[in-house]
């Protein structure tokens, strides 16, 4: 990779017509929500047709299913720290069954495409959650969150490039819809991660999630009910930049930015990184529309930094089915 | 409901989503602040629902880099399109809340939550069980019920009793104090406990029923919840968890309930019935 790659990609202005995608999916603007951090059943519940109308997200990424359902982590599970929010949610859900029978169909009716985060502890676990949402049309792509700790060692699958390459590599057959996975921040290497992602078949990639932290009590035990958590908010921004930057440095494959996203500005810096798309978490709970505001902001500039970025691997020009990339045609076709 | 997208319009009122409003008065109460908004747009709030609150300005500007996220408040009262918040201060978030002056302007989201809903029932004969600011919620429902609530009020001291002064026409008015400086000594369910058979009493001869309403610090709502249990009394309780968004979206306030599920406090409370709980817990202890 060259080092002023960066550099050469040239911006690029994007009309209000031009066509967003992401890894074939199209969007309405680059704004999206971070996995697990926008319940849409209990959002609908509260804010009614008022959500529909003005949905803040150009897709929906839903929370991470596993397959057999799971209760979440004893309370507390918040804890505020200076600029930022620990949680140990300990991902709550209704397991793959329920989540395709009871929540898909209300997913489908939404008017944006639907994303959905699946984590497993190994192999046959993953290959049966691809297996399930292949089958599913209502899902536009799968997020993969590889923050999970792996059955045979306890460490994150997603921490070690040489586990991640292997596990994605035996699943990614299983799976005929485009993969995005969610890097873990919690590594030596993220770039290396990123690239060992992209070789075993990535589309995308989506960071940071929470980096893990912890809090104490006033007694000196962990606050936390699970002991230990995850960071997000304003706190991680800076080192979300660096990891975006770093990861987008490496692979081609397009990168979904996140990490204490507040405003449009803080959204163009994370374009500027080299993201092609943006997600915002933790500052939804300030404001449930923030995230549609910052579209609205950053569609009225029209010209957004991250097309450079699409514009450059979409390249030669008037490429591919003519379409405006936003860098997101899947990596496989050309790799496999 | 699987499978429809619920229709019905934003139940906040117009603008659906967080609104940024101006404050227009607030006053000591006690070591307690009685804040008031002007909120002429927003939804009328049900007693025992609650806004995320948050200052516009110089929220995030304290020492330890808090407050970051809003804070959870009930509406004490809603009266001319203004909400009233009683407020206690405990840490970074109250301090700010407090300092608030008129014509500063706040963000805020509500009406949030499940109000109390027995105890607002016409057939309810209403005793409201509150220790020091956990009275908050049970003085809108006193508005609801003029000249019906028997308010039990608990506190530390004379100067936090001075809040019994905003319960508007309840149809009795008991105070407790630990100190004793204030009417009896000892805490709001020991006035439950002393008022009980006369309310039981005067409940049947009317043709109503007992509800407890309560809210107040985990211990006394603990103690509450197991009074009421033990003498089978209907009760419904407002308890408190750290939130981050008020609106079910993070999953971060559950509480476990009796049968050791957890229910989100923001949207399946933050009034429960009180069989419903499991022990109150107590994160300070
Ligand atoms: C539904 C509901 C209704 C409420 N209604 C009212 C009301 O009407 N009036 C009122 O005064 N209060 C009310 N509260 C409580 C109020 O929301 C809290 O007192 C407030 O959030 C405290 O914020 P703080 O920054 O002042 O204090 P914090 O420093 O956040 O401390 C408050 C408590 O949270 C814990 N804590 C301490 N540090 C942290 C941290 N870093 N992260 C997370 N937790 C921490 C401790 O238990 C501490 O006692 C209500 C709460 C709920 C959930
Ligand atoms: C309460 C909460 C729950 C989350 N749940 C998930 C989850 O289920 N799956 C996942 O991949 N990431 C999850 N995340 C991580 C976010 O999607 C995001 O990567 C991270 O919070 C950084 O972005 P932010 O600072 O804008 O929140 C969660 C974050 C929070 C705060
Ligand atoms: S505070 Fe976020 S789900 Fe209740």
């Amino acid at each position: 990779m060259p080092a002023d790659r960066q550099g050469a990609r040239p911006p690029v202005r994007i009309s209000s017509a031009g066509a967003l995608e992401l890894c074939g999916i199209a969007l309405a603007h680059p704004v999206i929500n971070g996995s697990g951090t926008y319940d849409l059943r209990a959002a609908l519940s509260v804010f009614g047709q008022a959500l529909l109308d003005a949905m803040p997200f150009a897709a929906y990424v839903s929370k991470t299913i596993t397959i057999a359902p799971r209760q979440g982590n004893p309370p507390p599970r918040l804890w505020e720290s200076s600029a930022g929010l620990l949680n140990s949610i300990g991902l709550p859900n209704p397991g793959l069954r329920a989540y395709l029978e009871e929540e898909l169909p209300l997913l489908e009716q939404l008017s944006v495409p639907l994303i959905t985060n699946v984590m497993g502890a190994d192999v046959d676990e993953i290959r049966e959650l691809f297996e399930a949402c292949s089958e599913q049309p209502a899902i536009a792509a799968v997020e993969l969150n590889v923050s999970c700790p792996n059955v045979k060692d306890g460490l994150d699958i997603g921490s070690d490039p040489r586990t991640l390459h292997e596990v994605l590599r035996k699943t990614r057959a299983a799976l005929s819809k485009p993969l995005i996975v969610k890097l873990t921040p919690n590594t030596a290497d993220v770039a290396a991660c990123a690239a060992a992602a992209e070789q075993a078949g990535a589309d995308a990639l989506s960071l940071i999630n929470t980096l893990r932290a912890a809090a104490m009590r006033s007694d000196g035990r962990p606050w936390l009910g699970a002991r230990s958590g995850g960071l997000s908010g304003p706190a991680i921004r800076p080192i979300a930049l660096a990891q975006v930057a770093a990861v987008a440095e490496r692979v081609q494959i397009p990168v979904i930015g996140m990490g204490g996203i507040q405003s449009a500005r803080h959204a163009r810096d994370f374009l500027a990184a080299g993201a092609s798309v943006v997600a915002v978490g933790t500052e939804s709970f300030r404001d449930p529309f923030l995230a549609a505001r910052i579209a609205a902001e950053l569609s009225g500039e029209r010209a957004l930094a991250n097309f450079a970025r699409s514009a450059a691997i979409a390249a030669p020009a008037p490429n591919r089915q003519g379409a405006r990339r936003a860098g997101c045609e899947p990596a496989r076709a050309e790799t496999e | 409901m699987a499978g429809s997208v619920p229709s019905t319009g934003s139940r906040l009122g117009q603008g659906a989503g967080r609104r940024e409003l101006v404050v227009l008065a607030n006053q000591p109460c006690g070591p307690y602040r009685l804040l008031q908004v002007d909120d002429p747009h927003g939804a009328t709030p049900q007693p025992g629902q609650f806004a995320m609150l948050s200052a516009l300005e110089g929220w995030g500007a304290g020492a330890d880099g808090r407050p970051y996220l809003p804070r959870a408040l009930s509406y004490a009262r809603h009266r001319d399109g203004q909400a009233h918040f009683l407020i206690a201060e405990v840490g970074p978030g109250t301090k700010r809340l407090c300092a608030l002056a008129p014509g500063e302007r706040v963000g805020m989201l509500g009406p949030l939550g499940r109000p109390f809903q027995r105890a607002a029932d016409a057939q309810a004969h209403v005793l409201l069980v509150g220790g020091g600011i956990g009275i908050a919620p049970l003085l809108a429902l006193c508005d609801l019920l003029p000249g019906r609530a028997h308010a039990l009020f608990g506190f530390r001291d004379a100067s936090c009793a001075q809040a019994a002064e905003l319960c508007e026409r309840p149809a009795a008015l008991q105070i407790a104090t630990d100190d004793g400086s204030v009417g009896r000594r000892g805490s709001a369910v020991e006035l439950l406990v002393a008022e009980l058979a006369r309310a039981r009493q005067a409940a049947a001869s009317a043709g109503r029923q007992v509800v407890v309403a309560g809210c107040g610090p985990p211990p006394m709502l603990e103690a509450l919840r197991r009074f009421c249990r033990e003498r089978d009394l209907a009760c419904e309780l407002s308890v408190e968890a750290p939130m981050a968004c008020g609106y079910g979206a993070c999953h971060g306030c559950v509480l476990e309930l009796r049968e050791g599920s957890y229910a989100r406090a923001c949207i399946e409370g933050p009034v429960f019935a009180g069989e419903r709980l499991g022990p109150i817990p107590d994160y300070e202890a």
